[in-house]
């Protein structure tokens, strides 16, 4: 497919990277910017039932149908943040090499905070233990401001295989939840 | 110079495809065509078939299948001149040319030579070709000799010429009458016999065809070729036939066949001729001496409706199609967003000129949707030779009955039906029919009946196949399934869920594997790609009576009549025609009644519900007097669906959910509401059928 579609942030040939960087409960983590579709503003969502509550919902982009993942909950954050006038859904654009097909995800945000370039070279990578996230979500942590923000590993974040699966047993879980009543 | 004949080579071998498809029906056709008319018919199409192909072959050069279809043509040329019977030999043969065409076809367009496997055979097939047309030649030697000798004159003292103009040649600039005008001075004492009945018929009169056919008589000294060459310039838009003095008997009889009406012809010769005053003696008693058809000049018109179907079509890619029915799709959106707007504007004017509007959406969505409908006919055709080919390998006989061919679905269906109704056609002949001597020993028919039928009930499309041959073996079944722990040896099933086993991956009872089944790869096959169309499979067995397959299809994927209700303040749709009927479920049963049953009591009928308010694990309750059930029903599945409150019909354009929630069972996809707003399409069969696999997991666990 398209070649100029980063499966995730690691092939970057040039110095100098685009990241959008959006606030996920607390804490500031970096998209790469040039999958992203556009960024809208919290509309209301539309419940799929039987389902975790990593998908906030599934809405309508003109026309298409698009499923919307909770950052919070996704990201696995304990405590979370209610969603705001702020709050926005970042639709994302990617090609899934597992799937070869090319699908629009939406992520929802507390809210987006800049557009920032990170030198490559200044990268880190991101610390062994201790971190609020799964570490596999993270690719490296950027050093803007001396503030350190995490990159995330977004191929990793919108892995459809691993949610669908966990979407399949979830639902599992409700009929049994029901059946037990 | 090189001119890019990728896009002609392209369209070509489509082409071919689909004659050798035609062909293929054609020869199965001719092998079971007891009228020789309608034989003959086949033959012709088969000829034209073959001649199509040759020709188009001889464009882009392709030597090896002009070289086969040329030989094929020759001998089939025998054949449409009566020369040749084609038996069932020389069927198979085709059956097989038709093959190597297609091959070749697909090689040459891909410009790869075929390998020495297949230009072996396809000399075989030539020298098999050659060697008929030889025998046949010296038969024809003899024919024609005989036939010189034969006293197949007649006793006419004029000449006669049979011209039945085309219904087209006004149009082309020719006028009949001209060339009757200029053989009129040509020759003397001319008669002329006009027919113009057809002027009255049925169908309306157009001034610019031609409705007249003639007889003319005449005296003359002319040789036959002189008087053919007056209608040199209308010969290739009529039919002519000149009967000189003394003439020949089949001339005479080809021609009375052109005309409509033996009335008018026995009449018009009668006048023409004092030997033809008993024209209809004449012909029958040269008609008992003859090999020829039988005459069957009778009263009705001789249009006989003609069995090979030809309908106008128009060829459109898929891809086009697809994009108009999503474009339809966007409209009933819009369109229904259209009309909640004029409904708050309260506008009487505006809201009729809506609703007019909306039924005609509502027409333009039938119609492209209908577009993509095809007739199942030609899926079920492929059957005929399959089953003749296992047949034959197996040495088995079995009679392929063919019901509800005009069956229309969607495209999408048909090709990913096919492969499943494979699998189930050759389990069926492999495992289901018995050879030939097991039968008649059992007192059934040496041939085995086999079934394909497709009907439309409730909503769906219904795909049959039915065997007469010895059933399921439901024991065998249950111990084989036990052997490979599919099921726990203590495990009751019900007879239903038994015969489903068979389509578990792996399963076969079949004791040797064959060349055709006995993998148990096929069964598994089948049940996946009948879900993945959102469908099911029932099997109906009885033991050393038959069974029968049946497939349950939806009608249409894009857009389906929906019923939308309300939980939780989500809307949700489901397929109108699983809904049975809808109640307010306090009138059925009373809040003290129910406590935590899950089931009612309708009309002295019990039937479970869910509810899904607690299915989707809302925890606050509504009030129960406020609660709606939805009856639904799916193949023999029956319960209800107890929700928050109705909203009734609704035009829905099926939205796929993407691949992120693939594979949840319960969960069909999604619809863009008028408001802008999403709404889930639930998958009633699924939500019914996991909760009845989870009741009865839970069950055994107790």
């Amino acid at each position: 497919m398209s070649e100029t579609q980063p499966d995730s942030g690691h092939i970057h040939q040039k110095d100098e990277l685009r990241y959008l960087f959006v606030k996920v409960g607390h804490d500031h983590f970096g998209i790469p910017i040039d999958s992203v579709k556009e960024v809208i503003e919290l509309v209301e969502t539309t419940m799929v039932p039987m389902c975790s509550d990593v998908i906030r919902g599934v809405i309508n982009v003109r026309g298409s149908v698009i499923p919307v993942l909770d950052l919070q909950r996704r990201l696995g954050l304990k405590l979370t943040t209610p969603y705001n006038k702020y709050s926005c859904i970042v639709l994302y654009d990617f090609y899934d090499h597992s799937l070869e097909e090319s699908m629009t995800l939406g992520m929802l945000v507390n809210s987006v905070v800049s557009i920032e370039f990170i030198d490559l070279s200044k990268l880190e990578s991101s610390p062994s233990f201790g971190s609020n996230i799964p570490r596999h979500f993270e690719w490296k942590m950027a050093k803007i401001n001396n503030k350190l923000t995490t990159l995330l590993d977004i191929a990793k974040v919108l892995n459809v295989n691993e949610i669908n699966s966990s979407l399949k047993h979830e639902q599992e879980q409700f009929f049994i939840d029901y059946c037990q009543r | 110079m090189s001119i890019d004949l990728s896009s002609a080579i392209a369209t070509f071998v489509t082409e071919s495809k689909e004659l050798l498809q035609e062909m293929e029906n054609g020869l199965l056709d001719l092998e079971s065509e007891t009228s020789e008319e309608h034989a003959n018919e086949i033959i012709n199409a088969l000829f034209r078939a073959i001649h199509t192909i040759k020709g188009s072959a001889g464009i882009f050069d392709f030597e090896h299948v002009v070289t086969l279809t040329h030989i094929a043509e020759t001998l089939l040329e025998d054949a449409r001149n009566g020369n040749l019977q084609l038996g069932k030999e020389l069927i198979s043969l085709y059956l097989e040319t038709r093959d190597a065409t297609e091959s070749l076809i697909v090689l040459a367009a891909a410009e790869t030579e075929p390998d020495q496997a297949l230009l072996n055979k396809v000399n075989n097939l030539v020298s098999c070709f050659s060697k008929y047309i030889d025998a046949d030649n010296t038969q024809i030697d003899q024919h024609t000799a005989a036939q010189s000798s034969n006293e197949g004159t007649l006793d006419n003292e004029r000449w006669i010429v049979f011209f039945v103009p085309n219904e087209n040649v006004l149009r082309n600039g020719l006028d009949p009458y001209s060339f009757i005008h200029y053989l009129d001075s040509e020759t003397s004492n001319l008669v002329v016999n006009t027919w113009l009945e057809s002027m009255f018929g049925p169908q309306q009169y157009d001034p610019e065809s031609n409705y007249l056919s003639f007889v003319l008589s005449f005296d003359s000294d002319k040789s036959e070729s002189e008087i053919l060459d007056i209608f040199e310039f209308i010969q290739s838009e009529a039919y002519i036939a000149v009967l000189p003095p003394k003439g020949n008997i089949d001339v005479l009889k080809l021609s009375i066949q052109k005309y409509q009406d033996f009335d008018f012809i026995t009449e018009a010769l009668s006048k023409a001729d004092q030997s033809f005053v008993d024209i209809v003696k004449l012909l029958n008693c040269e008609g008992t001496d003859s090999n020829d058809p039988p005459k069957k000049v009778s009263d009705e018109p001789a249009a006989v409706p003609s069995k090979i179907h030809k309908s106008k079509t128009l060829r459109v890619e898929a891809l086009k199609l697809d994009r108009l029915i999503d474009q339809v799709g966007e409209m009933v959106i819009t369109g229904a967003r259209t009309n909640l707007l004029a409904h708050e504007t309260g506008n009487e004017t505006l809201i009729e000129a809506m609703a007019l509007l909306e039924r005609l959406v509502e027409n333009i969505r039938d119609s492209s949707l209908k577009l993509r409908m095809v007739q199942i006919g030609e899926t079920f055709n492929k059957f005929k030779r399959v089953v003749r080919d296992i047949a034959d390998e197996l040495g088995k006989q079995v009679d392929l009955t063919i019901i509800g061919a005009e069956t229309e679905l969607d495209k999408t269906f048909v090709e990913k039906v096919s492969d499943p109704l494979m699998h189930i056609v050759r389990n069926a002949i492999d495992h289901g029919i018995e050879d030939p001597e097991t039968r008649l020993a059992q007192g059934k028919p040496e041939q085995g009946q086999l079934t394909l039928k497709a009907y439309h009930d409730s909503g769906s499309i219904v795909i049959e196949v039915s065997d007469d041959g010895k059933g399921l073996d439901q024991e065998k079944i249950l111990k084989r399934a036990v052997d490979r722990g599919l099921i726990s040896s203590n495990q009751t099933l019900q007879e239903k869920d038994i015969n489903l086993l068979i389509f578990e991956p792996g399963f076969s009872t079949a004791e040797s594997i064959t060349n055709i089944s006995g993998r148990g790869v096929g069964m598994d096959v089948v049940k996946r790609n009948i879900d993945s169309l959102r469908g099911s499979v029932e099997v109906e067995s009885v033991q050393g009576e038959g069974s029968t397959i049946l497939i349950r299809l939806p009608l249409t994927l894009s857009i389906i009549d929906g019923f939308m209700f309300e939980v939780h303040k989500e809307n949700y749709v489901i397929p109108l025609d699983t809904v049975v009927e809808c109640l307010e479920l306090h009138e059925v049963v009373s809040e003290q009644d129910i406590q935590d049953k899950s089931y009612i009591n309708l009309r002295t009928e019990v039937l479970p519900f869910i509810r899904l308010r607690t299915l989707f694990g809302i925890e606050e309750q509504i009030d129960h007097t406020r609660e709606s059930l939805v009856i639904v029903q799916f193949g023999t599945l029956r319960a209800g669906l107890v929700v928050d409150s109705l909203k009734g019909e609704f035009q829905t354009v099926v939205k796929p959910l993407g691949r992120l929630f693939e594979g949840l069972k319960c969960i069909s996809g999604a619809t863009i509401l008028g408001s802008g707003n999403v709404a889930i399409i639930l998958d009633v069969s699924a939500l019914i059928k996991s909760a009845i696999s989870v009741y009865e997991a839970l069950e055994k666990k107790h």
